[in-house]
C-alpha cells in the first residue's frame, strides 16, 4: 500500500540550523493498517507524514504508494488517495467559504474541478443528511462561512470530508490536539468510526497516551528522525498505557 | 451632458478593472499591481487595432487576450519563478510601459472618426442613451458571466484558493495553476475595461494606467464596506457591490471636481478617497 524506502530529509542543509528531520527511514505500510506515531516534539513525526502526502519532497529514497512510484509527485497528485486531518482546525477547510463549498471541494478531491455548477438540492440533501450524524446541529447552517465555526466543530467536519469522495489513506496529525478534552474524545471515536467504516489505511500522530493505547493496529516511536520501536500484532495488543508511558521516562 | 451622468457612465466603464481587483486581492488575497500596465495595454491594443482594422470585435477580443497574457506572465513569474507578488506585478507592469510604448510609437492615439462599440445599437437615436445602454449591457453580461464562473466547482476551487492554501493543495488543486489562471482572468477584464474607456474617451494615451489601481481597489473597498453593512455575503451580491463602489466612487469624483478643485489634484483626491475608506472601519472600532 505505502512503501517508504530508505527516505531521508534535512532541513537548512549546510547552514548552522541544519536539522536532520527524517534518517534513513524504511517503512512498509499494509492495506487497512492504523498506525499511530508517537514521539517527543520534533522528532520527524510530522516531517514523516508530510512526506508521504508530499507537502515535503525528500532528498533521498523512494515512495511508493499503490505500486505508483511518487517519489517526484507534488501532494495535489496525491491526493487521489490521501485525504488529511491537520492539528490546526483552520487548515483542514477554507475559513471563507460556506460549509456547503468546503463539502463540494471535498466531494470532489480526485476529480476536475470542472466548469459546472455542482452544488444542487441533491447534493445539498446528502451533505445535510451526513452531517446531521455527527447531531452537533450544523446541519442547518450550511450556507453560513465554515470560519465561524469553533475548531471543534470544523475538525469534526473535516473528518466528514475526508470520506465525501474516495479515499484510501487517511492521514492525521494531531486531529483533536486544539480541542478540549470532552471534543477530542468524540473527534477521535469518530475518527476510529470512520476508518473502520471506509477501510481506510491511516496514520495517526498523537502525544495522547491514552489515544495511543486505545486506537490503531501499530504503533511507532519515532526519536531524532528515526524509528525506534515498530510493533504491530499480537505483541501490540497485549501494550498497556503503562508500556507506553514507559517509552517516555 | 449632465456632468454626474458622465461620471456614472465613467463608472460603468471601469467596472470591468473593479471586477478584475476583486478577483485578484479578493478572491486571491494576491496584492496584483500589473494593472497599470494591463489597463493601458487594453486600450493601447484597441487604439491600435481600431486605427488599422476598424473591427471593434477583434479590438476587444485582442485587449482581452493582451490583458490574459500579461496577467499569465506575472502569475508565472510569482509561482513558478517565486517571485513576490507585489515585485512580480511591478516587474510586469515596469516591462509593460516599453511594450506598450512601442506598440503605439509614440505616447498617444486618437481614435477620430473611428467606430467604436459605443456606435452600435444605431436605432438608439440619443447617443448618451446609447452609450449607456451599451455600458449597462456589458456590466450585466460581466456579472452574469463572473457570478455563473465563482459558484461552479472550479470556482469554489478558486475562492478557496485565496483562502486556504493548504487545504486546497489537500483536495487535489494546484494552486500555481490556479493562481496563473485567476491573475489571467483578472488582468483580462482589467484589459477590457481599458478598451472601454479608450473607446469612451476616443484616445489612448500611455500614461492613461497610472494609479488606476487606486481607483480599483478603492471601488472594490467601497462595494464591500457597503455590502458588509447590508450584511450581504453572496457571491453576486458581493460583485453587484463592486459595481455600486465604482460608481459611487467615480461620483465622489466628480462631485470634488465640481467643487471647482484643480484637476491636476485629482490623484491626490483620489488617494485621500481610498486612505478614508480604508480607515473607516478601523477608525469606527477605535471610537467604539
Ligand atoms: N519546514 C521546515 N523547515 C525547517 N525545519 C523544519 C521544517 N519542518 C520541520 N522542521 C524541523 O524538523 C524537525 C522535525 O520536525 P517535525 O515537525 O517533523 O517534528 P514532530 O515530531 O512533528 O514534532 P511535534 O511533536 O512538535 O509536532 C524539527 O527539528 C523541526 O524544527
Ligand atoms: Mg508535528
Amino acid at each position: 500500500m505505502i512503501e517508504l524506502t530508505n527516505i531521508s530529509k534535512t532541513f537548512n542543509a549546510g547552514t548552522p540550523q541544519e536539522v536532520r528531520a527524517l534518517i534513513n527511514i524504511n517503512l512498509n505500510i499494509s492495506n487497512e493498517e492504523f498506525i499511530v506515531i508517537v514521539g517527543a516534539n520534533g522528532s520527524g513525526k510530522s516531517s514523516l507524514l508530510n512526506a508521504i502526502a508530499g507537502t515535503i519532497i525528500p532528498d533521498s529514497g523512494k515512495i511508493n504508494i499503490e505500486g505508483n512510484e511518487v517519489t517526484d509527485w507534488k501532494d495535489f497528485r496525491r491526493s487521489k488517495w490521501i485525504a488529511r486531518i491537520f492539528q490546526d482546525p483552520f487548515k483542514g477547510t477554507a475559513s471563507e467559504l460556506s460549509i456547503i463549498d468546503n463539502f463540494r471541494l471535498a466531494a470532489i478531491r480526485t476529480k476536475r474541478k470542472s466548469l459546472s455548477i455542482g452544488i444542487n438540492s441533491k447534493f445539498k440533501e446528502m451533505v445535510r443528511e451526513r452531517i446531521a450524524l455527527l447531531g452537533l446541529g450544523l446541519e442547518d447552517k450550511l450556507e453560513q462561512s465554515i470560519g465561524t465555526l469553533s475548531g471543534g466543530q470544523r475538525q469534526a467536519l473535516t473528518l466528514i470530508m475526508a470520506v465525501m469522495d474516495d479515499a484510501k489513506i487517511l492521514l492525521l496529525d494531531e486531529p483533536s490536539a486544539a480541542l478540549d478534552p470532552k471534543t477530542s474524545e468524540i473527534i477521535m471515536q469518530k475518527a476510529d468510526q470512520i476508518i473502520k467504516e471506509f477501510k481506510l489505511t491511516s496514520i495517526l500522530i498523537t502525544h495522547n497516551l491514552k489515544d495511543v493505547a486505545s486506537y490503531g493496529s501499530r504503533v511507532i516511536l519515532m526519536k531524532e528522525g528515526t524509528i525506534a520501536s515498530d510493533i504491530k500484532g499480537e505483541e501490540r495488543s497485549k501494550m498497556t498505557i503503562k508500556d507506553f508511558q514507559e517509552w517516555f521516562l | 451632458m449632465n456632468f454626474y451622468l458622465a461620471a456614472v457612465m465613467l463608472g460603468l466603464g471601469f467596472v470591468a478593472l473593479g471586477f478584475g481587483i476583486f478577483i485578484s486581492m479578493r478572491i486571491f488575497n494576491i496584492p496584483d499591481i500589473t494593472t497599470d500596465g494591463s489597463y493601458t495595454l487594453g486600450g493601447v491594443v484597441s487604439a491600435i487595432i481600431l486605427v488599422k482594422y476598424n473591427s471593434v470585435p477583434v479590438a476587444i477580443t485582442a485587449s482581452i487576450v493582451a490583458g490574459i497574457l500579461s496577467g499569465s506572465i506575472t502569475g508565472f513569474i510569482h509561482t513558478k519563478l517565486k517571485v513576490n507578488a507585489l515585485l512580480a506585478g511591478i516587474l510586469v507592469m515596469t516591462a509593460l510601459y516599453s511594450v506598450n510604448l512601442s506598440l503605439m510609437g509614440r505616447s498617444n492615439i486618437p481614435l477620430i472618426n473611428i467606430p467604436v462599440i459605443y456606435d452600435w445599437l444605431s436605432f438608439i437615436g440619443d447617443t448618451v442613451a446609447r452609450q449607456l445602454s451599451i455600458l449597462m449591457l456589458i456590466t450585466f453580461c460581466l456579472i452574469l458571466f463572473l457570478s455563473s464562473l465563482l459558484r461552479t466547482d472550479f470556482g469554489i476551487a478558486m475562492r478557496a484558493t485565496g483562502n486556504s492554501e493548504v487545504m486546497v493543495s489537500a483536495m487535489g488543486i494546484d494552486t500555481s495553476k490556479m493562481k496563473i489562471i485567476g491573475l489571467a482572468i483578472s488582468n483580462g477584464l482589467m484589459a477590457l475595461s481599458g478598451s472601454l474607456i479608450t473607446q469612451y474617451q476616443g484616445f489612448a494615451d500611455i500614461n492613461m494606467g497610472i494609479g488606476i489601481i487606486i481607483l480599483g481597489l478603492g471601488s472594490v473597498m467601497i462595494g464591500e464596506t457597503l455590502m458588509s453593512l447590508l450584511k450581504i455575503q453572496s457571491i453576486s451580491g458581493r460583485l453587484f457591490g463592486v459595481i455600486i463602489g465604482t460608481i459611487f466612487f467615480r461620483l465622489i469624483l466628480a462631485f470634488v471636481l465640481s467643487l471647482g478643485i484643480d484637476p491636476n489634484l485629482l490623484k491626490l483626491i483620489t488617494a485621500l478617497i481610498v486612505l478614508i475608506v480604508v480607515c473607516l472601519p478601523n477608525l469606527r472600532k477605535v471610537s467604539n
